[in-house]
């Protein structure tokens, strides 16, 4: 299944935590699309995504200081 | 401005570095090793040559305690650090406007305000020697030598040691446009430039008559100063902090990460009790994280040493205090 998890207005480590706490309850295969606007998450996410085995499907600027993030769980 | 810029688009943040370190989370701690490598080599070649006269900032052991254990505390809970708090405001986060407005109060409140008292006499005793190297009584260079060494065996080892490459973003730009406003820098490349930065603002504090490297805590209570009673004059101190959110605001919008936003409440308000602390301590031990831990501890002050080593635990604390549980419990 899908989380949508909308992190628009948070500030880091928000979105990264947001992202720990969905995996925690997911299954492996599962995707979670992470909408948020700190522009240290389009670091710190894939950076987590690449050390803990995840992938991330898609990462794109959807506007003005605004990112949408889409990540399967390995 | 520069220094703004880069620290914009490298996405360089004191406090991540720290926080995600003590949460075993993936980020470029090394990035501070290339720095300090950069910074110890360069300002003690440019002293030798004359290019800059070094800060003798003396050494008091209860301001650097207080003050680092206060300030670490507060980073931490803003989630920012002066510096980052200057660039990010250039991005249009109203929360970074709120800590540094509560920021710039805690300097002067402290320095100068109803708590100068307190300041005062936390500051009171000094010790005689300001440098490390004097109470070992060695030449510079030996420590210099150490610590340059230190640092580039840890950072040569990450360097070397294979890692998983994270994603990267399909680019809509080429050439320098890309390279300035689109392209992810690595850690290394950002780390140098702010290596180099930070090292060129000896020479050129020089130039306008300060003794001083890149500061954030002293000149931004000097605006505040500044603004309200209109002393001390314009310095170069001043015009680097205003300089350095023009970088973050020029790197953001040329990279389409330029908009004003508040957002979320409790970070608003963290960002005002975390930014207050911020400037308490960091007047009280006379200087912020990026002071002490990297350029005051690079020159051996036993200020930056003891301040620096007590942001850590203080930052360690509030950590442990804020973050222990993992995030599926807290949220």
């Amino acid at each position: 299944m899908n989380y949508e998890i909308d992190m628009m207005g948070n500030l880091c480590p928000a979105p990264l935590d947001a992202l720990i706490a969905a995996n925690a309850k997911a299954a492996p295969g599962d995707t979670f699309t992470i909408a948020f606007d700190c522009a240290q998450a389009t670091e710190n996410l894939p950076n987590w995504c690449a050390a803990n085995g995840h992938t991330v499907l898609s990462l794109d600027k959807t506007g003005q200081a605004q990112w949408r993030i889409v990540i399967q769980k390995g | 401005m520069a220094l703004g810029f880069v620290i914009q688009r490298g996405r360089f943040c004191t406090v991540s570095l720290v926080r995600e370190s003590l949460l075993k989370r993936p980020v470029a701690l090394y990035g501070v090793g290339i720095i300090v490598l950069i910074h110890t080599v360069g300002v003690h070649v440019f002293a030798a040559f004359g290019l800059t006269s070094l800060a003798e900032i003396s050494f008091q052991p209860i301001s650097a305690v207080i003050g680092g254990l206060l300030f670490g505390v507060g980073m931490i809970m803003a989630g920012f650090c002066p510096a980052t708090l200057w660039v990010r405001s250039g991005e249009g986060i109203i929360t970074a406007w709120a800590g540094i407005a509560a920021f710039m109060l805690g300097v002067e409140a402290a320095k100068a305000g109803f708590l100068q008292l307190v300041y005062d006499s936390l500051r009171e005793y000094e010790t005689t020697d300001s440098y490390a190297y004097q109470s070992l009584g060695v030449a510079p260079w030996w420590l210099v030598g150490t610590l340059a060494a230190a640092c580039l065996a840890w950072v040569t080892y990450e360097l070397t040691r294979p890692k998983p490459k994270p994603f990267v973003m399909a680019p809509n730009y080429s050439g320098l446009r890309h390279w300035l406003f689109e392209a992810r820098w690595h850690p290394a490349l950002t780390a140098t430039l702010i290596g180099l930065l930070i090292l060129l603002a000896w020479p050129l504090a020089e130039l306008s008559g300060r003794t001083s490297g890149v500061a954030f805590s002293g000149p931004s209570g000097n605006l505040l100063a500044w603004l309200t009673s209109g002393k001390p004059k314009l310095h170069w101190g001043i015009l680097f902090v205003i300089g350095v959110m023009l970088g973050g605001g020029v790197a953001a919008r040329g990279a389409g990460e330029f908009r004003w936003r508040i957002g979320d409440v409790n970070a608003l308000v963290r960002a005002i009790l975390g930014g207050l602390a911020m400037g308490l301590g960091s007047a009280i031990a006379s200087g912020c994280v990026i002071g002490h831990c990297i350029i005051n501890a690079s020159l051996f002050l036993w200020q930056g040493i003891v301040a620096g080593i007590a942001i850590i635990i203080g930052a360690t604390i509030t950590v442990w205090l804020l973050y222990r549980t993992p995030p599926q419990m807290r949220i």
